[in-house]
């Protein structure tokens, strides 16, 4: 212990009463990482024992000299991100050096002497490191797309398991043909970006195409105006296809409203009056799902569904008589169309199954024998 | 031509938004958030279509007195009607004409249709609910535990800590966050990989089918 | 069993079955029974979470469902508003729903925020209204409240309103509070919000979708969550409030059973005429 003289004791105490909070610790600066730009980080420890309530303040000073408080934020939260606002106004420049201090103040408004985080320049990255994997996930199931395509056109056949909802298609619209009623296609009722509405469009195409040929009329009532109109180009070409143009009408594809259950009441109404033969559900569907299948149930119709919708699928599967479940439905398109190029990328698809199962099992058996760290590998951030 | 440009299109539509994911650049992210906002504007511009779409089919069926024409008056009216109120007048206060039908008319309407389900669940369950295989069994087992463990009454039956396995609200949390997860999770990963399957295959121009025809 | 009787009783008339249904729903509502509620950990620690809230924190409050979700979400929505005006707490109510709006004032009205609670609109809470974007908007909302809702359901705009003077980002606010009905909702406020800005978040959703978010309640993504009218129930016990809830759990459970009984009969019904056939 070292005693101090009298008058330098007293001024060291003054001294210490006025900076009685402690500033952080190690305070440091740097460019945001995997950002846009505009953006940089400061970061600190908190002092050793730590006082609750106290909030650092940090300060930025650019080459004009003029500082700016850019953020108060609690001691042990350790950082703070001094970025622009939505505006564009507001965080640091691009490429400009700037200065951090930081001091911290107690909730009487006593503050610390500031110390320095250094200087740092912010600037926007080209890519996101931190989504190496997903990006290396994703190039893998390119490559598998790709290697199925050369492969069939090559020549080689992919074997895909029967599908008994698809091959009663061809059977449902066979029955409307029979019984001179219509066939009825509901394409969900989420909007077209969704991939379960695309995935619908690609199937109504080919229907379109048979009950063109087999002259049959065929009722898409939608959700949306948009998938309206995209509905409308494919089952026109689909009836172009077919070579039948003058079979096609206009009000068979039709909007009814946006609004989920004004659209399930129109659509009820179509089938309990039109009586399809042959109702078709497939896309995306919420709480109507049931709705419409009982209706059609009542109506006498055969009834094929397929959503990725797992809530909606027990509804479907009770009610329905055939059901595409989650990946079928994808496939279903291809394999109606029984091309080769498209059977190719289920295969594509199989093959990055067995890859995440082979990762699901690795990663058990490690992380159940106390190797956490490959899990890291597929965190998303 | 018009198919050329249609893949070239998708193409490019598809890379951007994939690119978004891993470029945070803020010019780059400039460039799909206008591509974004582009995509909103036309949908906005659908709905005029849509609305047109219903006066053409339903104003048809007005002027040719097919069956049932008079429920397209109806729902012309409805339409014309919600959209005048809507445009021309104030809809802020909660006794404007236009609130007042969006919770006098709308509302009940809308739960009606929803109230369907409960009825509809019904006769659903009493038709598809038989034993006829092991797996069937093996469904109406679970469907039944389930709605005795959903309610107070199951729990009231059969329930409580001291109860064996927690009772029926013990054996719905298992089956909800055991065999079921597992499945839905199963699902949900096939699903997943024929959605960017799907995507993939759309995106490369392999699919053709929405652009018309047999792909 | 005469064969004929076997065959009717196996294929019902469903109208006899939605008659059954309806007098299962009805009954018990015009005539409630008391039924205890057990209150899960799930809307325990929800409860706890705003209860642990100090008074004058500010939550926002995403309003995202429709009528057709009124009769799981509203009784929640009603509860979460007592227990919030009881705390003195102060709330901004967005909506990504375009029909949550006029629902959010009649739960306003209905609780008495500003009669009976005293709340003052514009100070103790704001009603931003509806915004078009879905996930959009969510990321707007995480640069700033502000830009994103320029003017509030009132058409005030937000540099007028005192409250939204203190709170622009999703830092600024003590919790999120979701009521969601679908999509876009607690997914999507997960994925977007709460994982990226670390904000404290609980909320509500329908009984179909409860599974799927439980996940994010075990994994401490949400600190809470109110599945369906069950934990609407609990929640309202919790709160003391006892409402439409509550009573709802009663037809509900009268329901449930007639179900079950359908089932077992229908089963019964099908080996018997199973066994004749044979």
């Amino acid at each position: 212990m070292i005693r101090l003289p009298g008058i330098a004791a007293a001024a060291a105490l003054i001294g210490t009463a006025a900076f009685a909070v402690e500033p952080p610790v190690s305070p440091r600066s740097f460019d945001t990482a995997n950002d846009g730009g505009r953006s940089v980080t400061v970061e600190w420890d908190a002092p050793v024992p730590a006082e609750p309530g106290v909030d650092v303040i940090v300060v930025r000073t650019g080459a004009d000299g003029e500082p700016v408080e850019v953020g108060r934020v609690p001691m042990t939260d350790g950082k703070l991100v001094d970025r622009s606002g939505a505006d564009g106004n507001g965080g640091p420049e691009n490429g400009v050096p700037y200065e951090y201090r930081l001091s911290a103040v107690d909730a009487t408004g006593t503050e610390s002497a500031a110390v320095s985080a250094g200087s740092a320049v912010a600037r926007p990255q080209l890519f996101n490191r931190d989504r190496f994997n997903v990006l290396i996930l994703l190039l893998l199931i390119i490559s598998f797309v790709l290697i199925n395509v050369v492969r069939a056109r090559n020549g080689a056949k992919f074997f895909v398991r029967r599908l008994a909802p698809v091959d009663a298609m061809d059977e449902a619209i066979g029955r409307a043909t029979e019984m001179g009623r219509p066939v009825l296609y509901v394409p969900g009722i989420e909007e077209v970006e969704d991939i379960q509405t695309i995935a619908s469009m690609l199937i109504l195409g080919r229907i379109a195409r048979k009950t063109a040929e087999l002259e049959v009329p065929l009722r898409v009532p939608t959700r949306t105006p948009f998938v309206m109109a995209v509905a409308d180009e494919v089952v026109r070409a689909g009836y172009m296809a077919a070579g039948r143009p003058d079979a096609y009408r206009e009000d068979d594809v039709r909007f009814i409203s946006s609004e989920q259950f004004a659209y399930c009441a129109g659509v009820n109404g179509m089938i309990l009056r039109d009586r399809p033969a042959a109702n078709f559900y497939l896309g995306r569907f919420f709480a109507e799902s049931l709705i419409f299948a009982e209706t059609g149930f009542a109506a006498g119709s055969i009834q094929i569904a397929g959503t990725a919708e797992v809530t909606q699928l027990p509804f479907f599967i009770a009610a329905c008589d055939y059901t595409l479940i989650g990946e079928e439905f994808f496939a279903a398109g291809a394999y109606l169309s029984q091309d080769e190029m498209l059977l190719s990328t289920l295969k594509a698809a199989d093959w990055t199954k067995v890859l995440l199962v082979t990762l699901l099992l690795t990663g058990s058996l490690l992380m159940s024998l106390g190797y956490p760290e490959f899990r890291e590998w597929f965190v998303v951030r | 031509m018009k198919r050329a440009v249609s893949l070239t299109l998708t193409f490019i539509a598809g890379f951007l938004m994939m690119a978004d994911f891993f470029v945070p650049h803020a010019s780059f992210r400039g460039v799909v958030a206008e591509v974004r906002q582009w995509g909103l504007i036309v949908v906005a511009f659908t709905y005029v279509l849509g609305v047109a779409n219903v006066a053409q089919v339903h104003g048809r069926r007005i002027s040719r007195r097919e069956s049932d024409w008079f429920n397209s008056i109806v729902l012309v009216g409805s339409m014309a009607g919600m959209a005048g109120l809507g445009i021309f007048h104030s809809h802020d206060s909660p006794d404007s004409p236009f609130i007042w039908l969006f919770n006098h008319v709308y509302d009940p309407l809308s739960s009606t249709m929803f109230a369907l389900l409960a009825f509809f669940i019904t006769s659903a369950a009493y038709r598809a609910f038989r034993a006829r295989s092991v797996e069937a069994a093996l469904l109406l087992g679970a469907a039944i535990l389930v709605m005795l463990g959903q309610v107070p009454v199951g729990a009231a039956i059969w329930g409580g800590e001291d109860a064996f396995l927690g009772g029926f609200p013990g054996i719905k949390d298992w089956i909800m966050s055991v065999p079921n997860m597992a499945a839905k999770r199963a699902i949900l990963m096939g699903a997943a990989l024929g959605a960017i399957s799907t995507g993939i295959r759309v995106i490369l121009g392999i699919e053709r089918a929405h652009l018309g025809g047999g792909g | 069993m005469p064969g004929a009787l076997l065959r009717k009783l196996e294929f019902v008339d469903r109208r006899w079955l939605f008659l059954m249904m309806a007098c299962a729903i009805v009954i018990p509502l015009i005539f409630p029974v008391p039924l205890p509620i057990a209150v899960t950990d799930m809307v325990q620690d929800l409860y706890d979470s705003i209860e642990d809230l100090p008074e004058g924190s500010v939550v926002l409050v995403s309003v995202d469902y429709d009528p057709t979700g009124k009769p799981e979400l509203e009784p929640f929505h009603v509860a979460l508003f007592h227990q919030i005006a009881r705390k003195k707490l102060r709330m901004v109510i967005v909506s990504l729903w375009s029909p949550a709006p006029p629902l959010t004032e009649q739960v306003i009205a209905e609780v008495g925020l500003e009669t009976t609670y005293g709340m003052e609109r514009g100070v103790d809470f704001v009603h931003l209204g509806f915004k078009e974007g879905r996930q959009i908007v969510m990321e707007s909302m995480g640069r700033s409240l502000r830009q994103t809702f320029p003017v509030d359901r009132d058409r005030t705009p937000v540099s007028e309103i005192p409250l939204m003077q203190e709170v622009d980002k999703y830092d600024d606010f003590a919790m999120l509070i979701n009521i969601s009905a679908g999509s876009p909702g607690v997914k999507e406020y997960v994925q977007v919000v709460q994982s990226q800005y670390g904000i404290k978040m609980t909320g509500a959703c329908t009984a179909v979708s409860g599974p799927d978010y439980v996940p994010y309640y075990d994994s401490g993504q949400m600190l809470g969550l109110a599945a369906g009218m069950k934990g609407a129930a609990e929640y309202e016990v919790l709160v003391g409030l006892p409402g439409s809830a509550t009573a709802g759990m009663v037809a509900q459970s009268t329901t449930h059973l007639l179900l079950v009984a359908f089932i077992v009969f229908g089963n019964v019904m099908f080996f018997l005429a199973r066994k004749r056939r044979s």
